[in-house]
């Protein structure tokens, strides 16, 4: 912890140092309190360092964007994850999983235990490119987590949106309603994290050809495209949309997804339209694929 | 209202977690005291501390037990969403912290460049002051990283100076991105793949086609170390496709510009593809009939 702090204060340092802004402006009075925490990390109260990032336009935000290790160790792997799932890159995938293994191996208390139990299946499934479900037990404690917790927080979002590939149909249908109840409450903020959740939730529910769910699903997506869906993933919200309204029967046929491709084509997409083509196929019930 | 201590106790009994496993480096007692709003929270909870409970620093900020900054008043700045008098009220909150101490260069400099904008506005001028335009050059030198409002700031003035000024401001952030591409992480690249867009999009509109080509090939070169990522290669090839069509106006070049317009439907939300086709209609570059005859 103290190497974070002074790898933080460092960061917020150069960050002033660039703009030439002297630490007696950033907290009249209190300057030598801060001076230690950008010099050597020394604990401060948050609400200093806050003031003292307002006074120079420095958002938490762009410490969350910015630097890499401001986010919780869950938070960052989890996004690392979802940055490169179209890749189906095992070797990325593993070097993520082993980075928040290795981060946090020291860390107690159940939270800590389930997610390093969901790393290692995360890395295991995507080694062997073999698709598998959690352990029964592990399942349980992750739907007991999402139950428990009537507001949920980032955490809970990204802990379905990474695992619900790998809980059996019944609990993948019972935590969409959870999260569902959700996103009927929640702040703003959350709101691209329960898209990403609930987008996920789509993949798999398609995957594993559940139809009475994937109508529920059709319908809530309609809400969520009205609000502006998280821009980085409009792609995939519309492949899955159109997957789902182009099925006859239990098939899909390429040509619901022609006008996808040919955007994947024209802006050099390899990998999404790898991903996609993989997601067809699964969705036709002729493989069953990873999507992590 | 509730507080950050009741959050935590909040979260921690929902979670069945003991103070102890919060404690850490710490005492169970002075979680304790966190929770019951006797002491301030330290800057320790920042990273990996509060693991124990599944919380990030992020769930702090959405519920504003930490304030941000002015997040909402600063998109009143871009031009297709101007609004007067909220960029004069974001002016008037800055000159009122300089007056009362924090005089600084960033707020001198976001306080001249709001007073420019808002200039500009007033006047419909096009061009930035030459004392602004070197300001900005000046406060740029040597920055690694923009914060969002020195962000929005920047790509506004983008708009009304030459592309050959402006891509010396998006000079400092790509080496500094592109001289650790691992380490850096995909947001900056992201914002500098935006910034390029923005700059391409001014050397086109005032014919700088090599500053165009330049830019182009920042922003390859910055795509090329990222997964694939929608809209950033659509920034890319959108620019790309109409430099080649500038550059050499034949049927082909104009149906792939066409193309990569019309896969706005698909890689954006809702709607989108609207504004992008009209925006190429009105800057003369194509014309209805191009998306009418289109396949897609």
């Amino acid at each position: 912890m103290g190497d974070f702090q002074t790898a933080l204060g460092e960061y917020i340092n150069i960050y002033r140092k660039q703009r030439h802004i002297s630490i007696r402006a950033l907290a009249p009075g209190r300057d030598t309190t801060l001076s230690r925490f950008l010099n050597r990390g020394n604990k401060v109260s948050v609400q200093l360092i806050t003031d003292a990032m307002r006074r120079m336009g420095l958002q938490y935000a762009d410490l969350a964007g910015d630097f890499p290790r401001f986010n919780a160790p869950f938070t960052t792997a989890a996004e690392n994850l979802m940055a490169h799932r179209y890749a189906a890159d095992s070797s990325a995938i593993t070097a993520i999983a082993d980075a928040y293994l290795g981060e946090t191996a020291t860390a107690k208390g159940k939270i800590a235990e389930l997610n390093r139990l969901v790393f290692e299946h995360i890395k295991s499934v995507s080694e062997a490119q073999q698709m598998s479900l959690l352990p029964e037990a592990t399942q349980a404690a992750i739907e007991e987590v999402l139950a428990d917790n009537a507001d949920w927080l980032i955490y809970d979002y990204l802990l379905l949106r990474l695992t619900v590939g790998f809980l059996s149909d019944t609990r993948v249908a019972r935590c969409y309603l959870l999260l569902k109840r959700q996103m009927g409450q929640m702040a703003t903020g959350y709101q691209h994290y329960a898209n990403d959740a609930m987008l996920q939730c789509g993949i798999i529910l398609l995957t594993r050809r559940l139809d009475e769910q994937l109508a529920d699903f059709y319908s809530d997506s309609e809400t969520a495209q009205a609000k502006i869906y998280n821009f980085q993933d409009a792609l995939v919200f519309n492949a899955v949309r159109r997957m789902i309204a182009g099925r006859v029967g239990s098939a899909v046929s390429e040509e619901t997804l022609n006008e996808v491709f040919a955007a994947t084509t024209t802006v050099e997409l390899p990998q999404v339209e790898g991903y996609l083509r993989r997601l067809l196929a699964a969705a036709n019930g002729e493989v069953k694929g990873v999507f992590l | 209202m509730k507080t950050m201590g009741d959050f935590f106790k909040q979260i921690r009994e929902a979670r069945h977690v003991p103070l102890t496993a919060v404690a850490g480096v710490r005492s169970p007692a002075s979680v304790s005291r966190w929770e019951n709003n006797q002491i301030e929270v330290t800057s320790d909870i920042i990273g990996d501390a509060l693991t124990p409970l599944g919380v990030d620093f992020g769930d702090l900020t959405i519920r504003h037990f930490v304030a941000d900054v002015h997040d909402h008043a600063w998109a009143a700045i871009a031009p297709e969403t101007w609004d007067r008098a909220a960029v004069c009220g974001l002016r008037e909150s800055f000159a009122a912290q300089r007056e009362s101490g924090n005089d600084t260069p960033y707020t001198r400099f976001v306080v001249a460049l709001l007073d420019e904008l808002i200039r500009i506005h007033d006047e419909n001028a096009q061009q930035l002051s030459p004392h602004i335009t070197k300001l900005i050059s000046d406060y740029t030198a040597g920055l690694t990283s923009y914060g969002s409002a020195e962000g929005v700031l920047i790509e506004a003035a983008v708009e009304f100076t030459s592309a050959a000024v402006s891509v010396t401001w998006m000079r400092p952030l790509y080496d500094s991105v592109m001289g650790r591409p691992g380490e850096a992480t995909l947001h900056l690249k992201q914002r500098l793949l935006a910034f390029g867009g923005t700059v391409a999009n001014s050397a086109a509109l005032s014919a700088e086609f090599d500053i165009m080509k330049q830019t182009l090939a920042m922003m390859a070169t910055v795509l090329a170390t990222m997964p694939d990522n929608p809209i950033g290669a659509y920034n890319y090839h959108v620019m790309a496709r109409l430099y080649d069509y500038m550059q050499d106006k034949t049927a082909a070049n104009r149906a792939a510009l066409v193309a990569v317009i019309n896969t706005t439907k698909v890689i954006y939300p809702t709607g989108y593809f609207a504004s992008f086709s009209q925006y190429a209609i009105a800057q003369g570059w194509l014309t209805a009939a191009d998306f009418a005859a289109a396949p897609v």
